[in-house]
């Protein structure tokens, strides 16, 4: 059977330093969510869920564990990544699924969801997700334009 | 040297030994010594590819991360069970209302009080809770056909071994999300007989599908904020009394030196839409046909026994004959905090688990209130937390209890299943109520 090799990258510093912010952004905000739902804290609108500030706690420790292998430029550390990006990805596709299905309840005018509104199920796992995409989606964006511009410089030199 | 008759023993127990073994666990270890042989002779060691599966596999199966990840999994697959099915409850709740306002209007009162209390208050509100079922097959389809199911046994394999369990047993545990009989024909592939024997007897503490209703309805009437978290806890509760009292078993009464787990993991696959969804239909369907038969007849039996009492039809429910068989029985449950409703619910839930929420469904129906009014008036939280636990390790319905006695073989087995779950229900329940008792009254 064909097994088709991974293209990661070579180089792991600079995704090593994204996957420690990533990680450490979703520590904090699962640190704040558990604290905040056990009054810990003073309470923060959507963060109510004590189980949902440990799960991120468990997604920010799966991009932590890849840090030191991505330091070390071990490929493994992108298997962590991978993971994280999932299990973030997974939460937040049930969360849009979560609002999807209110959002009929609320259309169809049923007693339990007429005071619905949007932001009550704007909790950290959905946006934490679309903050994680953007900036991946930010830095691959630069890093291809910054390789495109070196490419020129390169070309222009020779 | 050992006289003759002690090696006989010792070669009948090894053949004994032998014949228990599960084909499947014999093929698989000539299969792997005819690789090993051949990979001894060809195999030279070089740079090996990575790809998805394995790169995944280094993190899923982590020895830190992997049971946290397992953890995360299941939340999510009870999360997107109970939130998402929550909607088309409601449509169908509303569906059977407007049923129930045509059948309410039939001129004889007998009928009427048949077709609204008994089938519509009964088969059609177990009926409502065809979504999360429906739902929480297609999770479990979706898992099994990823190929991430046998690797939470994998994950697990390691807690269990430290346990003194064998590793395998947990996938029969993992069936027994779906139903329990399907988890106790599982264990089948459990090597060594006393390891089978405690995973079969394990088997029926996972929470079925049958048990799903009565969480959701105490979870969204008592827990609304939290109900898709207290359902997942339910289940997650299950898996751990099955651990601890598997542990009890294999220390006293099952003696065994597990062995090692030996599983192949297949690669990572992106399920289908077509497979899943099948896959789901296939399992979910046999809930309605439970519902369309042992439910329906439970159902106008519950009816008959609430309706009518010594004096006739149309008797106050207090005075029915539901309402005496339930007070013969209900002192016991007394320090649990169960009415004779209750009572009532959880004797008809030996048939089918999902007969408890039934029979309450019916009783209130014919005593004119609706279900979730009467438990938030009758019913204290703590009560509606050990009546969950209770639910959730009480006797196994009666088609569980068929297949233990199938696959054990025995009668003494399967009284044995039965009076020592019925045991644990009440004791962990009173543990609930009098622990609760002391942090939240």
């Amino acid at each position: 059977m064909f097994r088709p090799e991974l293209a990661v990258p070579k180089e792991s510093r600079l995704p090593a330093i994204l996957t420690l912010l990533i990680g450490l952004a979703y520590l904090i905000v699962g640190g704040f969510e558990v604290l905040s739902s056990l009054h810990l804290i003073p309470p923060i609108v959507g963060f109510t869920d004590l189980l949902g500030g440990i799960l991120l706690m468990i997604i920010s420790s799966v991009f932590l564990t890849g840090v030191k292998p991505l330091l070390k430029n071990d490929q493994e550390g992108y298997a962590f990544v991978a993971v994280g990006y999932i299990l973030a990805a997974l939460l937040f596709g049930l969360q849009i699924l979560v609002i999807l299905t209110n959002a009929l309840g609320w259309f169809l005018h049923f007693e339990n969801w007429v005071s619905w509104n949007i932001w009550t199920d704007f909790t950290p796992s959905l946006w934490m997700f679309i903050i994680l995409m953007t900036g991946t989606g930010s830095v691959w964006a630069i890093g291809n334009m910054r390789d495109k511009i070196m490419g020129v410089k390169k070309e222009d030199s020779q | 040297m050992k006289p003759p008759n002690e090696l006989d023993t010792e070669l009948d127990v090894a053949e004994e030994e032998e014949e228990s073994i599960d084909p499947q666990i014999i093929l698989a270890d000539e299969r792997y010594e005819v690789i090993g042989q051949i990979l001894c002779e060809t195999y030279q060691p070089g740079k090996g590819k990575w790809i998805l599966s394995d790169m995944l596999d280094r993190v899923l199966l982590h020895r830190y991360l992997g049971l946290p990840i397992f953890l995360v999994i299941m939340w999510a697959m009870f999360h997107f069970t109970f939130e998402l099915s929550l909607v088309f409850m409601q449509m169908i709740t509303q569906f059977f209302v407007w049923v129930g306002t045509l059948t309410s209007q039939i001129p004889n009162p007998l009928v009427a009080s048949l077709l609204t209390n008994g089938i519509l208050g009964g088969v059609g509100f177990i009926l409502t809770f065809v979504p999360p079922i429906f739902f929480l097959y297609l999770a479990i389809s979706v898992l099994e056909d990823t190929g991430y199911l046998s690797r939470a046994a994998f994950v697990m394999d390691r807690f269990m071994m430290k346990m003194g369990l064998h590793g395998r047993s947990f996938i029969p545990l993992l069936l027994g999300f779906g139903c329990s009989v399907a988890a106790v024909m599982a264990s089948r592939t459990v090597d060594g007989k006393s390891n089978r024997l405690a995973t079969i007897l394990v088997s029926p503490l996972m929470s079925c599908a049958g048990r799903l209703p009565i969480y959701i309805l105490i979870a969204g009437v008592f827990f609304p904020a939290y109900a898709g978290t207290v359902v997942f806890l339910m289940y997650m509760l299950g898996i751990v009394m099955a651990i601890i009292v598997a542990i009890i078993f294999k220390k006293t009464i099952l003696r065994e030196e597990s062995s090692s787990m030996l599983m192949e993991l297949s690669q990572y696959q992106i399920p289908t839409a077509h497979g899943s969804f099948r896959h789901m239909w296939d399992r979910g369907v046999l809930f309605i046909r439970t519902a369309g038969t042992y439910l329906l007849a439970g159902s106008v039996v519950m009816w008959g026994l609430s309706a009518f009492g010594p004096t006739g039809f149309g008797v106050p429910v207090d005075d029915s004959f539901a309402a005496m068989l339930g007070r013969v029985v209900a002192p016991v449950f007394l320090p649990l905090g169960f009415s004779w409703q209750i009572v009532m619910g959880l004797i008809f839930g030996f048939l089918a688990k999902e007969a408890v929420i039934q029979t309450l469904a019916i009783v209130y129906s014919v005593g004119g209130i609706s279900l979730q009014t009467a438990l938030i008036s009758s019913v204290s939280p703590l009560t509606a937390v050990a009546l969950m636990v209770f639910v959730l390790l009480y006797i196994p319905c009666l088609a569980t209890v068929g297949a233990i006695r199938k696959e054990t073989g025995s009668w003494r087995w399967t009284s044995f299943s039965v009076v020592y779950q019925l045991i644990l229900g009440y004791t962990i329940a009173l543990l609930v109520v009098i622990i609760g008792g002391l942090f939240f009254v």
